[in-house]
């Protein structure tokens, strides 16, 4: 015990010495911790390699996700038929055209997998984007000001919190769904579907309702943040060198701004990282149940709902995605732990 | 404390009361009725069904009828597509399955995740730790909609241990009670874990080994208790999670509970389960989030309210 604390302090002095002249930076020394972390590395590796593929999706996808031949459907790889218990060959279509095998249309699993990317990563940036946003501000306000508009603001939030969340982004999604079905001209739901369309086209999608979805999960996403920017900010406020920046006349936006988010905004970083997986697991949940994108996008929601349908005769339906939907996961975690150890290492172990 | 649970569980009351408005609000901004089908119905029948379930009168007036007939008789109105069952009957029907299965994935998430996370502490930096973490991180990672499917595939369908779905025979529940449970306890185990660990290094640890208390004791009544303090507070949200979180497990599983009756009664606009469902869980959540507060101030007693 004693001799690995000695050692692990001598190779801190030993760092120290070797940036002898540079200036400690925080950030820095954390992404130094983070790059000596191997599994937040692999998790971040995979991060940028799935990224690679959302944006690569319609290059490298030998196919198109929506292209699919009926006389194909069921096709089980080659490959895996050796592994897969039971005697799949007695009754399925076997073959080398696709990697991981076709779906019930025909459709190529590998591509729909490889454009799943484009929604799954999206939602879950844009779920961390709404909780930092929103939260970030919203907690902030509220710590900062205290009294009356604290009290206000957290009731608000305890009252979200009464609101069972699954229910509430299913009910909101099935509102969303209905109420701008409507597509006469004019109406401001035709606007809205207009904008949808557009950021479709902007994830590389054709249609799916992409926006919905971001919406549904932002509303929900915000709350945790919240609280946590709004604890973090009441024990900072009455540090010392916030009073001092109060006494040479800085604004409140600036004390925020300058002296109050640079404190607060790793643990914050922290959170959505972890938070992220949340996220995806939601869309891949409402897509699971229908209530998400809209077919033919692939979502790995809809893919695992589809494999499941048909999970004792053809298990590779339900397996790749699986797979994938957990690698990702593993990904985000693994970055969101190394996270954490690197930016608060007297956090490390912790969840 | 008394005082603090009375004021906590009056504060029940407005906040139910804004989730009530928010959710009816919300259920009858979706477009289209409860009787509008595929196959169109005269537009008589409609009207006299209307006028059957109270659909005709103004909003206001449908609000405090049917909020009115919660408070006043536990009556959560009627179901628009079944005229011999009311919501009342639906939720008898279904909800003791929902709460099952919450229940038993929060003990199986308690049961495992602690015991793990104060074997990998008291191990620290051995293989024991080392598995237990690896485990956990699993568990973390893998999302119960994939935990479903991959355990039906080996323990059902090709080991053939288990029933592939249903729900009523303890053989039944362990695979659903698994898949919904697994994550949480991952989280329990690594906070448990960290938090025995930065407690096992505090100087009244020390303090109690150095007056001579033996280790067992030690760890029992000094480290375990001041230990489980931040384990307590996620324990409320996570009963929680898993209560309101019991859908996706059971539409995997084919369990009768409140997931596939709930999603049905959204798509056919049938809004007093819908209703019905949140102020049911919204009791649930507020509950469980005061039994925190509680459980809290119980295990340490520097925490006073008043």
């Amino acid at each position: 015990m004693t001799t690995q604390e000695l050692t692990a302090q001598q190779k801190a002095a030993l760092r120290l010495s070797e940036r002898q002249g540079k200036p400690a930076n925080l950030w820095r020394d954390a992404w130094d911790r983070l790059l000596r972390n191997r599994a937040s590395v692999m998790g971040g590796v995979i991060v940028l390699a799935l990224l690679a593929t959302a944006f690569l999706a319609s290059a490298i996808a030998p196919y198109h996700y929506a292209e699919g031949d009926s006389f194909e459907a069921y096709t089980v790889p080659n490959w895996l038929i050796g592994i897969l218990p039971g005697n799949i060959e007695a009754y399925a279509k076997t073959g080398t055209k696709f990697l991981f095998g076709a779906d019930y249309l025909g459709r190529d699993l590998l591509s729909r997998l490889m454009y799943g990317t484009r929604v799954s990563l999206p939602v879950g940036f844009m779920g961390a984007i709404t909780a930092l946003v929103i939260g970030l501000v919203y907690g902030c306000i509220s710590g900062y000001y205290g009294g009356k508009v604290d009290n206000f603001m957290m009731r608000v939030v305890d009252i979200m919190y009464a609101f069972p969340t699954m229910l509430l982004i299913i009910l909101l999604m099935a509102f969303f769904k209905s109420t701008f079905a409507d597509i006469s001209p004019g109406s401001p739901a035709y606007t809205f579907n207009r904008v949808n369309d557009v950021v479709d086209r902007l994830l590389g999608l054709q249609g799916g309702g992409m926006l919905f979805i971001f919406m549904g999960i932002g509303v929900t996403a915000w709350m945790g943040m919240a609280r946590l920017a709004r604890g973090q900010i009441l024990s900072l406020k009455e540090k010392e060198f916030i009073e001092a920046a109060r006494m040479i006349g800085a604004g409140d936006i600036r004390i925020i701004v300058r002296h109050v988010l640079p404190n607060i905004i790793g643990p914050c970083l922290v959170y959505v990282t972890l938070a992220i997986p949340g996220y995806i697991s939601t869309e891949v949940f409402l897509s699971f149940i229908g209530l998400g994108v809209d077919p033919p996008t692939p979502s790995w929601g809809t893919l695992i709902s589809e494999g499941a349908r048909s999970m004792r005769s053809y298990p590779h339906m339900v397996i790749f995605p699986a797979l994938a939907l957990s690698i990702t996961m593993f990904a985000f975690n693994f970055l969101g732990d190394g996270l954490r150890d690197a930016l608060d290492p007297k956090m490390k172990g912790s969840s | 404390m008394g005082r603090y649970i009375v004021r906590r569980l009056l504060w029940m009351i407005p906040m139910l009361f804004i989730v009530s408005v928010i959710t009816f609000a919300f259920a009858h901004a979706v477009p289209g009725g409860p009787f509008n089908r595929e196959k169109p119905l005269p537009a008589e029948i409609i009207a006299n069904l209307e006028k059957y379930y109270g659909l005709d009168q103004p909003v206001w007036k449908q609000y405090v009828d049917w909020f009115g007939g919660i408070v006043t008789r536990l009556d959560f109105g009627p179901v628009y597509s079944s005229r011999s069952r009311r919501v009342n009957d639906i939720f008898a029907d279904h909800l003791p399955v929902s709460a099952q299965l919450g229940i038993l994935a929060t003990l199986i998430a308690v049961g495992i995740g602690m015991p793990l996370g104060i074997l990998a502490a008291l191990k620290q930096n051995t293989f024991w730790d080392y598995l237990g973490m690896a485990g956990a991180i699993f568990g973390v990672s893998v999302p119960n909609i994939v935990l479903g499917p991959l355990m039906i595939l080996i323990f059902a369908l090709t080991l053939g241990w288990l029933p592939v779905a249903g729900w009523g025979t303890p053989a039944q529940m362990i695979m659903p009670a698994l898949a919904l449970g697994t994550g949480s306890a991952a989280v329990i185990a690594r906070l448990t874990r960290a938090s025995m660990l930065q407690v096992i290094r505090e100087d009244y640890i020390r303090t109690a080994r150095a007056k001579g208390l033996g280790e067992r004791i030690v760890m029992v009544r000094h480290a375990l208790k001041n230990a489980l303090i931040p384990v307590a507070t996620i324990l409320g949200p996570m009963f929680a999670a898993l209560i309101t979180g019991t859908f996706i497990v059971e539409l995997i599983f084919a369990i009768p509970g409140m997931g596939k009756y709930f999603i049905t009664s959204i798509t056919n606009r049938d809004y007093p389960v819908v209703m019905g469902a949140f102020m049911v869980w919204a009791v649930a959540l507020i509950l469980a989030n005061i039994a925190v507060d509680i459980t809290y101030a119980f295990l340490d007693p520097r925490i006073r309210f008043d």
